[in-house]
C-alpha cells in the first residue's frame, strides 16, 4: 500500500481536481484505491456526488469500522462510460464534513492515521489523501501517514510562496520520521495547474518552477472550461468527456504518477 | 459532443443510477457496496482485528493469574494477594522492606518519579516498549524489583504510555492479558499524584484511567511473544511460560484449575512430566519460536525447573537466577538432603567431597568472569559473588544443622 497527499497551503490550486482523478485513474487501471477526503470543506466528497456522513471524523476520532466509512464510488462515476460495468479496480472513498475541522483537537498521538490505514496495508494498493488548505494537527499526522507528496500549484508568481511554505512543514517532519524508522516523504511532483500556455508570463513562471525544481515539475495541466462542468456533473472527466484532451490531461497525471512511482521501487 | 448534449446524457444517468430500486435515495445509493465481492471481505477482516483504544479505569482491572513474570516479590504476594485493593498496602509494605534492607529510614519513591530519569529507567522502558533491551538481568533484591517498577512509572509519567495494555473483559471487571507492569506502575502513579497531575510538560494527567485494547480472550501465545519480544523473562518466569503453552498445547481440560492449585508452583508443575506430556507432534518448531529458543535441550532444562524445591523456586523467582544457577542449586540442595537423612559417616564424606567439587567449579567460573568483568558489569559479579556465598553458607548451616539431628537421634 502506498500513501500519498496532495499538498498545498493554498485554495484553489486543484489538489481536489487532481486527487479525484489520480484515485479514479489508478482504479479504472485495476488498482484498490482509497480517496481520503481530508478537507472539512468536502470538495472531493461531493465530486463524487456521496453523502458526507459518516466521514473521516468518525473514523478516527470516533474509531468506527471502516466497513461503515468507506463508500464505493459507482463506477459510472469515474469510468469511461463503457467500461463501467468492467471495472477492474475499486475506487472506495473517506467522505468529509464540517466535522473533520475537529479531528485535530481530538487524536491522541501523530501516529493515529498511520495505524488507522496500516489495518488496510493489504487490502489496499493506493491510498490518497486531498487535503485542506489551512495546516492543522490533523496535517501532522497525515505527514506520518504518507509516502509520498504531490503539489499542485498555480503558475502565478504568488502561488509560489505557498509550495515553499509546505516544503519547509514536510522537512520538518523528516527527524522525528528518521525517529521512528519511517522512510522520508518523497516529493512525487510538482504539478502547474491551470496553465495558459499562450501566456508570456505563465511560461516564464513555469521555467522558474522548474530551475527551482527540476524534474520533479509535471507536465502542467493546462487551464479548460470543462473541469468546471466535470466538478459540477460528479463525475471525472474519463466519465463525462472520454474523448477530449482534457481526458487525456488527466491520464498524463495518472501516467506521471506511476512513473515516479515505479522508478522509486 | 456539445456542453448541452453532454448535460443532457448526465441527467438520464443520474436519474437511471437513482431509478435502481435498490437505490432509493441518494444515501443508499451511495452506501450500498457496488459489487464489492473479495475487498468487502478483506475490509471486514481488518475491522474485525481492530482494537479501540479505551480509557479504563485501573480499579476494575484484575491481573492474570497465569502471566508467567511475577513483578511482586513472593514475600509480599504471600501477605497480600495482588488484587487492586492491596496494592498500596503492597507498595508501602515493600517501601518498609526496602527500608529494612538498606537500614535507611527516609527511602521514599516520590522523588524518583518526580526525578529525572536514571539509565535503569531507560531500560525499564525498553523492556515496556520495543523489546530491544539485552541487558542480562541481574541477581535482585526487592529495592531492584520495587525501582525497575519505579523508573517504568518514572518514564511513563515523563513520555506518556507508548504501548496500550491489553484487557479481556469479564462482566464489568477486566483481566489483564499482557501489561501488568505498566497497570502497576499506573497504581503508583495514582497511589502518588492522584487524578490530577501535571506533567512535566504541562499537561494534565488522571492516572485512574490506562489506555487499554480490549481484546475477546487471553491468547497464551500472544502473551508469550510480548514476552519474548522483550527479552526479559527471568529463568522461573521462562518456565512458567513453557508450562502454559504445553497445558495450551494439550488442552486446558487436562488439568487442574489455578485457583484450586495449592500454590503457583503446583499448578505450571503439571506438566513437570515430559514423558506424560509430551510436544505433541508438529508442535516442536512452534513452541521453540513462541518461547525464543532455538534447541530441545533447552526445553528440558526449562520443564525440569517445574520440578524444583518450592525455595529455590521462589529464591529464583525474586533474585531472577539463571536456568543454569538454579540447577546447580538444586544439585546442591538435594545432595544436602541426602545427608541430612543419612547417618553413614563415609557417605557424608563422599558428599562433602562433591560439594567441594561444586564450589572449585564456581571458583573456576568466578575466575572467568572476573577477566573480563568491566566497570559496567561489576555491580552484577559483586551479586553473583554474594549470592553464592549466601547460597554455600546455607548449605552449610544446613550441614551442621544435620549433624546436630544425627547426634542427638
Ligand atoms: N486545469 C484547470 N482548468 C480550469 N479549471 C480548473 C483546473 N483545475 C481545477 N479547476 C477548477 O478550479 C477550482 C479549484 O480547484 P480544486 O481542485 O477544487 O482546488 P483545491 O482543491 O486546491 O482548492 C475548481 O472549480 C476546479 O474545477
Ligand atoms: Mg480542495
Amino acid at each position: 500500500m502506498k500513501i500519498i497527499t496532495l499538498l498545498n497551503e493554498k485554495g484553489g490550486v486543484g489538489k481536489t481536481t487532481v486527487a479525484t482523478h489520480i484515485a479514479a485513474g489508478l482504479a479504472i487501471r485495476g488498482k484498490r484505491v482509497i480517496l481520503v477526503d481530508a478537507d472539512p470543506q468536502g470538495h472531493a466528497t461531493i465530486a463524487f456526488g456521496l453523502t458526507k456522513e459518516p466521514g473521516f471524523y468518525d473514523l478516527i476520532v470516533r474509531n468506527a469500522p471502516f466497513q461503515q466509512v468507506l463508500r464505493p464510488v459507482p463506477p459510472e462515476r469515474f469510468n469511461l462510460p463503457d467500461e463501467a460495468h468492467n471495472t477492474r479496480g475499486q475506487l472506495l472513498m473517506v467522505p468529509s464534513n464540517i466535522e473533520t475541522r475537529s479531528i485535530a483537537g481530538n487524536i491522541s498521538d501523530a501516529f493515529t492515521v498511520l495505524k488507522r490505514f496500516n489495518q488496510l496495508r493489504n487490502a489496499i494498493d493506493f491510498v490518497i489523501f486531498d487535503t485542506s488548505p489551512t495546516p492543522s494537527l490533523l496535517h501532522s499526522s497525515i505527514y506520518m501517514a504518507t509516502d509520498g507528496i504531490i503539489y499542485p500549484t498555480k503558475c502565478e508568481a504568488w502561488s509560489f510562496d505557498g509550495l515553499r511554505e509546505s516544503l519547509t512543514h514536510k522537512d520538518q517532519f523528516s527527524p522525528i520520521r528518521q525517529q521512528y524508522n519511517l522512510n522520508d516523504i518523497k516529493v512525487l511532483g510538482v504539478v502547474p495547474t491551470m496553465y495558459r500556455g499562450r501566456t508570456l508570463e505563465h511560461q516564464d513562471n513555469l521555467r522558474r518552477l522548474q530551475d527551482i525544481f527540476g524534474e520533479l515539475v509535471w507536465k502542467p495541466l493546462p487551464v479548460r472550461t470543462i473541469w468546471a462542468e466535470v466538478a459540477s456533473a460528479r463525475r471525472t472527466v474519463f466519465s463525462l468527456a472520454p474523448t477530449t484532451t482534457t481526458a487525456d490531461d488527466a491520464w498524463s497525471l495518472v501516467d506521471q504518477l506511476e512513473g515516479r512511482i515505479y522508478e522509486q521501487s | 459532443m456539445s456542453s448541452r448534449e453532454r448535460r443532457r446524457k448526465i441527467q438520464d444517468e443520474e436519474n437511471l443510477l437513482y431509478a435502481n430500486p435498490n437505490t432509493l435515495d441518494p444515501k443508499t445509493a451511495d452506501a450500498i457496496g457496488f459489487g464489492l465481492g473479495e475487498l468487502a471481505m478483506e475490509i471486514a477482516a481488518a475491522d474485525s482485528e481492530y482494537q479501540a483504544i479505551e480509557a479504563i479505569n485501573i480499579q476494575d482491572i484484575q491481573p492474570n493469574a497465569m502471566q508467567p513474570r511475577h513483578s511482586v516479590p513472593h514475600d509480599l504476594t504471600d501477605i497480600y494477594p495482588l488484587t487492586p485493593d492491596n496494592i498500596v498496602d503492597i507498595f508501602e509494605r515493600w517501601i518498609i522492606e526496602v527500608q529494612l534492607e538498606k537500614s535507611q529510614n527516609d527511602f521514599d519513591v516520590t522523588n524518583y518519579l518526580l526525578g529525572e530519569t536514571t539509565e535503569r529507567g531507560e531500560r525499564a522502558e525498553k523492556d515496556e516498549s520495543d523489546g530491544s533491551s539485552g541487558i542480562a538481568l541481574a541477581a535482585s533484591t526487592k529495592e531492584d524489583a520495587l525501582m525497575k517498577l519505579v523508573d517504568l512509572a518514572a518514564s511513563i509519567r515523563r513520555d506518556g504510555l507508548s504501548n496500550p495494555i491489553s484487557l479481556v473483559q469479564d462482566g464489568d471487571r477486566y483481566e489483564i492479558e499482557t501489561g501488568e507492569r505498566r497497570w502497576l506502575a499506573y497504581h503508583m502513579l495514582y497511589w502518588r499524584f492522584g487524578d490530577g497531575d501535571a506533567r512535566p510538560d504541562g499537561s494534565r494527567v488522571n492516572w485512574s484511567r490506562i489506555p487499554a485494547r480490549l481484546v475477546n480472550r487471553v491468547d497464551v501465545w500472544r502473551q508469550a511473544s510480548e514476552n519474548n519480544a522483550r527479552d526479559n523473562l527471568n529463568a522461573i518466569s521462562r518456565a512458567r511460560q513453557l508450562a502454559v503453552l504445553l497445558m495450551d498445547l494439550h488442552g486446558w481440560q487436562n488439568f487442574t484449575a489455578y485457583k484450586e492449585c495449592e500454590n503457583e508452583q503446583a499448578f505450571y508443575a503439571q506438566v513437570a512430566d515430559g514423558a506424560r506430556w509430551r510436544i505433541p507432534r508438529g508442535q516442536g518448531e512452534r513452541l521453540l519460536n513462541a518461547m525464543g529458543m532455538t534447541e530441545a535441550s533447552q526445553l528440558r532444562q526449562y520443564r525440569a525447573l517445574l520440578r524444583l524445591p518450592e525455595e529455590l523456586w521462589r529464591k529464583g523467582d525474586d533474585e531472577n537466577l539463571s536456568e543454569g544457577e538454579l540447577r546447580k542449586m538444586k544439585s546442591a540442595l538435594a545432595t544436602v538432603t541426602r545427608v541430612t537423612k543419612s547417618s553413614a559417616g563415609k557417605r557424608k564424606k563422599d558428599v562433602v567431597g562433591r560439594l567441594a567439587v561444586d564450589a572449585g567449579q564456581w571458583r573456576k567460573r568466578l575466575r572467568k568472569e572476573i577477566s573480563s568483568t568491566t566497570v559496567d558489569t561489576r555491580p552484577k559479579l559483586r551479586r553473583l559473588i554474594e549470592g553464592e556465598i549466601r547460597q554455600l553458607l546455607r548449605l552449610m548451616t544446613e550441614l551442621d544443622e544435620s549433624e546436630a539431628t544425627v547426634h542427638s537421634a
